[in-house]
């Protein structure tokens, strides 16, 4: 071969090869989401094509869904309608990541804002702009094991946090077991471990006695908040792990959900999402409902639930508090969302997070039906199907009263809300074993917040 | 281009610019991979950038290294870090040198043991972290055994150790430390035992007859032999033990509290989690200036020493 025709060859391959990479647009709408359940979710996306004829490119991205999303907003991948969770919501409308969607031409928005749950509502909301509706969303709940309560000698799970610490030292003493015979060390384990989205419990503790840790403005007003509530609240797990030992310490480091421990009967009391109540009272998963069916006779085939492990009002510093936590998990549109796409991507996302061509609420009913999943709207807690499921393995009135009282954090619109979260979680873990007290822990956040607002002014 | 070619003729100068050509598209393939990736990370380390705020990249010269160097994280993961690295590169180097002078005998079995010695090396870094999350986590082998033994001391001793499990700094990091050890050593161990087939037996024979005991064959041939592959497993262990963070990912995620915050964990915060892109890159040419230094350190130690006649 010629050397000239060589070099030719060579060019005109080498380009041939750059156009053949360069990435083909897929058509209709391009949807990401993370990885959870993608069968159901393009089950879903199915039959949103069926009624609208708009097609869906549908992704679930696998592994760390924020740092994913992170280098496809950047480096501006194609992508027109996501998930966000209510954690990253603000770090993401802030960089311009996300677009509102109160302002797309030629689209009539109708939304029954009084039907949804006002946390959720709060939470898809920047600067009084609206950016998401809702995918799934929850409460955290407190449950306790009814049977091994009852085989210490109590009815009822405590109310107050000063109760919950006797009767936790009471079933400890009582030497019980777990059905796998293991001995129950610790009746108490909580979810410590630090996590972008972790951190549940201290919020959902807080909240349940009323502590208001920010004002308005984000400032943060702990630890000389309201009857110092903030800093007796962590004094009282400091107890429990340290003094009283009811807390198992794993709870800083344990990485699966608590609904395996739960379900395996390791612990007698605990605070879980409330989608998993369903989860652990089903007697496929959890050894502690099979134990109790076995026991009463019931054969396998014959009853899938027992409410043996129960939920019940978070425990609170004083006696008839009703608060908790709630989160979000949203639909929203990118930014990047291509012009051409914007109106069908919106409907997408009112199809996905809200209501079908029918009418309906098909995605959040059938999220819940088949996963238990939590929904928004309000109206589908007096849906005879949903009571009827619920009350296999929950108690719908109670769902319903803290799902009233749920609120989102309180620093979570705050642009810097994510390096709080980098900031805080140590703090309190520094807190739990004892390195430094409540109150220095608390003073420490609250200096690192301000500077943090500082910052971010 | 006269002095470049000198006396070539018309026919090799032609051949050299050719096969100049023909190197192009490597070297600009080294460009694009390695180059750019480098210098523009550097360019950004000089810059104010935090992707929430993507529209403000404003120079600041040093200030990202300054604000590092000057705040608290920088050195408090610093210190877990050396930590972290000299421990790492101390047993690495012990077991993996212990494994290859026991798989340097004729022992029955050897070809198995070596190949079985590489299957640590194979396992990802995120299901090490977990594996060993389920050793180390409650009711694993690991657990049980410590907590045992925290229990027996206690009860021989009449003390009252509380034993908190991975919740205890020292176990959290020496756990990690465990887990990167285990996956480190078969790389260590097969440049060791690469090293120890390369040594002439003759010279084994001559202290033989010289009446050298085996410890001091050992001290006097061995030894000064394995000194170079010792300097090149060294230099790899500390950048490798410098870049753990998947691992910590999995194992610790960074707790309880602060104590295993190593320094590339400390690097993907800044980036992924504050989207702190320059001070991020900040962190990591200062993780790489470390890594040199130490890296010059060990070559000067360890090089001329290591300088032996076959």
């Amino acid at each position: 071969m010629q050397r000239r025709t060589f070099l030719k060859t060579s060019a005109l391959t080498t380009l041939g090869l750059a156009a053949g990479c360069a990435p083909a647009q897929p058509p209709g709408v391009i949807f990401k989401g993370w990885a959870y359940e993608p069968d159901l979710v393009r089950q879903n996306v199915d039959r949103f094509v069926q009624q609208t004829g708009i097609p869906v490119a549908y992704q679930s991205v696998s592994g760390n869904y924020h740092d994913k999303m992170v280098a496809l907003f950047v480096s501006r991948t194609p992508l027109d309608c996501c998930y966000v969770r209510d954690d990253d919501f603000a770090e993401w409308v802030e960089a311009g990541w996300l677009r509102p969607y109160d302002d797309i031409p030629d689209i009539d928005i109708n939304i029954d804002e009084d039907d949804i749950f006002p946390y959720n509502l709060e939470s898809m909301t920047y600067q009084g702009r609206r950016y998401g509706l809702p995918y799934y969303t929850d409460i955290s709940i407190w449950v306790y094991n009814h049977d091994m309560l009852q085989a210490a000698g109590f009815d009822r799970s405590p109310t107050t946090l000063d109760e919950l610490t006797e009767q936790a030292v009471k079933v400890k003493e009582a030497g019980l077991r777990a059905p796998d015979g293991l001995p129950l060390d610790y009746p108490i384990t909580l979810n410590f471990r630090q996590s972008p989205t972790g951190f549940n419990t201290w919020w959902a503790l807080n909240f349940a006695s009323e502590v208001e840790l920010f004002d308005d403005e984000f400032n943060p007003i702990f630890p000389d908040d309201k009857d110092q509530r903030a800093e007796r609240i962590l004094q009282w797990l400091v107890d429990g792990i340290n003094k009283h030992r009811i807390i198992d310490p794993n709870s800083l480091t344990a990485n699966s959900s608590l609904r395996y421990s739960i379900g395996a009967g390791r612990q007698a009391y605990g605070l879980i999402d409330k989608y998993d109540l369903e989860w652990i009272n089903n007697r496929r998963n959890s050894a502690v409902v099979q134990a109790h069916l076995k026991k009463r006779g019931v054969p396998q085939d014959e009853q899938s639930y027992a409410k043996v492990l129960r939920m019940a009002p978070v425990p609170s510093l004083e006696p008839g508090l009703r608060g908790t936590l709630g989160w979000t998990r949203m639909y929203s549109l990118a930014a990047q969302c291509r012009p051409d796409k914007v109106a069908e991507a919106w409907r997408l996302m009112n199809f996905l997070g809200y209501k079908d061509a029918d009418g309906d609420y098909y995605t959040a009913r059938h999220w819940f039906k088949l996963r238990g999943l939590g929904f928004a709207f309000k109206s589908l807690l007096d849906d005879p199907d949903i009571i009827a499921q619920t009350q296999l393995w929950g108690d719908v009135d109670l769902i319903k009263e803290q799902a009233n009282y749920a609120r989102a954090r309180t620093n979570i619109m705050a642009p810097w809300f994510s390096d709080f979260t980098l900031y805080y979680q140590p703090e309190i873990q520094k807190v739990l074993l004892g390195q430094q007290s409540p109150r220095e822990g608390l003073g420490r956040i609250n200096k690192r917040c301000r500077e943090l607002k500082r910052e971010w002014s | 281009m006269r002095r470049l070619f000198g006396s070539m003729t018309t026919q090799e100068r032609r051949d050299h610019i050719f096969a100049a050509l023909l190197n192009l598209p490597a070297i600009g393939l080294i460009c694009a991979l390695i180059l750019y990736p480098v210098g523009i990370s550097l360019w950004i380390s000089l810059h104010r950038y935090n992707l929430r705020r993507p529209e403000v990249f404003d120079f600041i010269g040093l200030g990202n290294y300054i604000e590092v160097l000057s705040g608290r994280d920088f050195w408090h993961s610093l210190q877990i870090t050396l930590y972290f690295t000299a421990m790492s590169v101390f047993l690495v180097i012990l077991i993996a040198l212990g494994i290859a002078l026991l798989f340097n005998q004729d022992i029955r079995g050897r070809g198995l043991l070596r190949s079985l010695l590489l299957v640590p090396w194979a396992v990802p870094g995120v299901v090490n972290g977990l594996m060993w999350l389920g050793l180390f986590g409650k009711y694993g082998a690991f657990d049980t055994m410590l907590r045992d033994l925290v229990a027996l001391t206690n009860a021989l001793l009449g003390l009252e150790i509380d034993y908190l499990g991975m919740a205890s700094p020292v176990i959290a990091l020496n756990a990690a430390i465990t887990a990167h050890v285990w996956r480190s050593v078969p790389f260590a161990g097969i440049v060791f035992l690469a090293a120890l087939q390369a040594i002439p037996s003759e010279q084994y024979d001559a202290a033989q007859v010289d009446g050298a005991s085996d410890w001091n064959g050992f001290r006097f041939i061995t030894l000064p032999w394995l000194l170079q592959p010792i300097m090149v497993v060294a230099i790899f262990e500390t950048m490798n033990s410098f870049r753990a963070f998947d691992l910590i990912f999995t194992l610790t995620g960074g707790g309880p509290g602060d104590s295993t915050y190593v320094i590339a964990w400390q690097t993907y915060k800044e980036a992924f989690a504050r989207l702190d892109f320059g001070r991020a890159n900040a962190y990591s040419y200062l993780i790489t200036l470390i890594t040199m230094g130490l890296s010059i350190f060990y070559i000067r130690l360890l090089h001329r020493r290591g300088e032996v006649q076959g």
